[in-house]
């Protein structure tokens, strides 16, 4: 073991606060060491409302993963969601400036540079902002470098929340003395985590499906296209539930993880399940059909708002898979309703194999995704570290034989 | 009439012909612990008050009122900006009232109110009367910028309707109105004695600072009464239907203020404010304060204050009481009309003048420091329909979740009405 570090991934969700402790070994894989949860309060729909009890509990969360780990934690790498969460697409684009019309790295980086650099209005601050892939003269490509062009344009996916609640949850970490060393949305990293790269290239929606929101990320050519937040997620399916059939709230979620399903069957029009499971007084029964027929409706509204959101990719025919994941995709039947909407297989997230048993819950996957980005960031921080050694000892090289 | 320094000073401004009606209207005898001062640019509408006055800018305007021209009340209060900023030194309250609208008070307010904040106020109020819907939608446009301003700079701005106090009140104008300025008046009063601790159950202002903490939040103002057996229960009932409150479901915080007879008994307040708090799911948030009267009746006023959800701007619809108001205002003389008719008197007075062109929006309010230029009005929120709380459940606390016109908080089967059988 030659080298070592410790990096921390930390995911605000509204049902609990999860802390990933990981260290890169020999600057290319991830050994995860250490892990803290916390049930959350004071965040709703992925906001926090209540940021003195959001404090609390990630601080119950930073404080469980330091000592499974007897480590102190230095900074971490923050997932953002929420229902402040929006993006929008930014074309910028560069001359090649080359004589011979070859596409350099400057060039890359100049409409990188352009399509970057838009001004937000007053209120909103970046979350990421990723490089979707680019266009020569119009024709699109992964990987420009190198070849011939006369225009390069850069596609961005630009991520921005409402300034106010990224600084909060900032806050809530820097109040530990911890840092917040990258920010990123929730969505694209559990997407990461949960797809396989051919599934990647040929074109996936991920849907994370969490207690208070659903992130969505739409993945091409290896390249995530675009992602985006639907506030809706298991605690609207619980409300609904308490609502509809005038149930306590605490029922209604034990009721929805035991007798849950997507879709109502036509067997179930008959069949009925205790509201509480004592049998005492006050206990009731309650038509599985209708409890059923609740999910199904907020269900498809949900996948039908991803769909609108995603608009021209379904209609192309562009997206040829899609994965759920996340707490709320343990419903039954999920995955098939999914499918009859966006006309597309769909499965439940797969976790890569190196990642160790216990950890292979759809829950988990935004924190480990976080985790790898976090590792391949600064990964490439250090790559491009040591290029620049390299390369200013190869061009003094060059110099010297060429001329 | 300097308050002694044991007590916190409270400073009231009545800017403009609408205001100074208002005030007009209150017995002097009652407000001896507050500091008042009106502020206009017409010698009429402020010479027979029993307060001290100020008239602003004499050398631009010369004393004749602005017409509703808004430029001719900026250099106004500009010429005269010394007098303002003396008065609100040292205030550790300041109550503004004001009817928007006209020139006058629409660009004096929003500079007092600044000037109050720079000059180290604890708590402001803006009591805003504004304009009636049929005074045009410019003068309408220029009381919700003016409004929007206040808003920003004060604790606490109150968006009073003309129309709501006089839909309720007796048709014939004259004593709509003046029961109208009565009711600001009183309103104005509770507050200041509520402060200045000469009632019997006091606040202080970090009270009322609380009762208004968010400023994001709509400020609303209620007011019922009633006289007779029964009083304070139908003096509730006539709270809670008034027409600032019919539409509201739910307040984040309220401060009751009571004004009763001397034989006033004490054990009807504890089921009042309860009935009160119950009725809008306060959960303890609410403040209150008692001041005797000096009527002699068996009069109660109970006046609301409290800070609620923003809603969609009820459209007010013109009724019968209006009509008598324009028809008796168009036979007089407007300066007749302002001394004798009271708030919408002088802004008709002003309607009547009105013929200046129009300006750029930004522009109004862009005295003092440049940095300090408010933003352009930003159009209101999307509007959606009013749902009753109780459709969201757990989400009822949070900001709706709106797509597609639709608040997808609400159970997906009650928006595609499905029906459920339990």
């Amino acid at each position: 073991m030659s080298d070592s570090q410790t990096i921390a991934s930390l995911d605000i969700g509204t049902y609990k606060m999860q802390v990933l402790v990981g260290e890169i070994v020999d600057n290319n894989s991830l050994h995860i060491i250490g892990m803290g949860r916390a049930r959350s309060e004071g965040v709703k729909k992925g906001d926090i409302i209540d940021i003195r009890k959001a404090a609390l509990r990630a601080q119950e969360a930073i404080v469980n993963a330091e000592k499974s780990n007897s480590a102190s934690l230095k900074s971490v790498c923050l997932g953002i969601s929420g229902t402040h969460v929006m993006g929008f697409r930014n074309l910028g684009s560069a001359n090649v400036s080359g004589a011979d019309g070859l596409v350099r790295k400057a060039d890359v980086e100049r409409a990188c540079e352009d399509a970057r650099s838009k001004n937000l209005p007053e209120g909103r601050t970046y979350i990421c902002r990723i490089c979707c892939g680019f266009y020569l003269d119009g024709q699109f490509t992964v990987s420009p470098l190198g070849k011939k062009a006369n225009r390069i344009d850069a596609e961005f996916w630009m991520m921005h929340g409402d300034s106010e609640k990224i600084y909060d949850a900032m806050h809530l970490v820097e109040s530990f003395g911890l840092e917040v060393d990258h920010l990123m949305f929730s969505g694209i990293c559990s997407a990461k985590t949960v797809t396989t790269p051919v599934q990647r290239d040929d074109g996936v929606v991920c849907i994370d499906i969490g207690c208070g929101t659903s992130d969505y990320a739409f993945y091409k050519h290896g390249k995530p296209i675009q992602a985006g937040v639907v506030p809706v997620g298991g605690d609207h399916l619980t409300n609904d539930i308490s609502l509809g059939l005038k149930l306590s709230p605490k029922n209604s979620e034990s009721l929805k993880i035991r007798f849950g399903a997507a879709a109502p069957d036509e067997s179930d029009r008959n069949k009925s399940v205790w509201a509480v499971g004592d049998k005492q007084i006050g206990d009731r029964k309650i038509s599985l059909y209708s409890m059923r027929k609740i999910m199904n409706a907020r269900l498809a509204e949900l996948f039908e708002l991803i769909r609108q959101d995603l608009g021209e990719y379904v209609e192309d025919g562009a997206i040829r898979s899609l994965v759920l994941t996340g707490g709320t995709s343990r419903i039954a039947g999920i995955c098939e309703l999914a499918q009859e909407i966006f006309g597309v297989p769909c499965s439940n997230g797969r976790f890569n194999a190196a990642i160790k048993e216990e950890l292979r819950e759809p829950e988990f996957a935004t924190s480990i995704g976080l985790l790898e980005h976090a590792l391949s960031d600064s990964l490439l921080e250090l790559r491009n570290r040591r290029k620049g050694i390299f390369e200013e000892t190869a061009d003094i090289f060059r110099k010297i034989f060429n001329r | 009439m300097e308050s002694p320094k044991t007590t916190p000073s409270i400073k009231i401004a009545a800017v403009g012909g609408a205001a100074a009606n208002v005030l007009a209207n209150l017995p002097p005898s009652e407000i001896s612990n507050a500091e008042i001062c009106a502020f206009d640019t017409d010698r009429v509408s402020i010479s027979m008050l029993p307060f001290p006055c100020k008239l602003l800018g004499e050398d631009d305007v010369g004393g004749i009122g602005t017409g509703g021209d808004t430029e001719l009340g900026k250099n106004a209060a500009l010429a005269d900006i010394q007098l303002l900023s003396d008065f609100t030194k040292g205030a550790d309250a300041l109550i503004i009232i004001c009817g928007l609208g006209g020139g006058t008070a629409s660009m004096v307010a929003p500079m007092l109110s600044k000037l109050a904040r720079e000059n180290g106020a604890k708590f402001s109020m803006a009591f805003c009367i504004m304009p009636l819907e049929m005074e045009g939608p410019q003068r309408m446009e220029l009381a919700n910028s003016a409004f929007k301003y206040l808003r920003k700079k004060c604790d606490a701005a109150l968006r009073i309707e003309n129309s709501t106090f006089s839909k309720t009140s007796l048709s014939e104008a004259e004593s709509a109105f003046s029961d109208a300025n009565k009711r600001i008046g009183s309103a104005v009063l509770s507050i200041s004695s509520a402060i200045t601790r000469s009632g019997l159950v006091n606040a202080d202002i970090a009270t009322l600072k609380r009762v208004f903490y968010d400023v994001k939040k709509r400020a609303i103002l209620a007011i019922g009464e009633a006289e007779g057996n029964d009083a304070t229960k139908t003096a509730i009932e006539n709270l809670i239907s008034s027409d600032s409150l019919k539409s509201c479901k739910r307040l984040d915080s309220a401060f009751v203020a009571f004004s009763c007879p001397h034989n006033f008994d004490m054990t009807l307040m504890q089921p009042a404010l309860e009935a009160i708090g119950k009725r809008y799911d306060l959960q303890g948030k609410i403040k209150f304060s008692l001041r005797t009267n000096e009527s002699q009746d068996s009069r109660i006023e109970i006046t609301l204050l409290g800070t609620c959800e923003e809603l969609p701007e009820e459209s007010v619809s013109n009724n019968l009481s209006f009509k008598t108001v324009s028809e008796s205002n168009s036979a007089k003389s407007p300066i007749e009309v302002s001394n004798e008719v009271s708030t919408a008197a002088n802004q008709t007075n002003d309607t009547s003048a009105e013929s200046h062109k129009k300006k750029a929006p930004r522009r109004f309010f862009s005295f003092g420091r440049v940095l300090d230029e408010p933003k352009a009005v930003q159009p209101s929120q999307g509007e959606f329909t009013f749902v009753e709380a109780s459709a969201r459940g757990f989400f009822s606390d949070t900001p709706a979740n709106i797509r597609n016109g639709e608040d997808i908080d609400i159970p997906s089967f009650i928006r595609k009405k499905l029906k459920i059988t339990p």
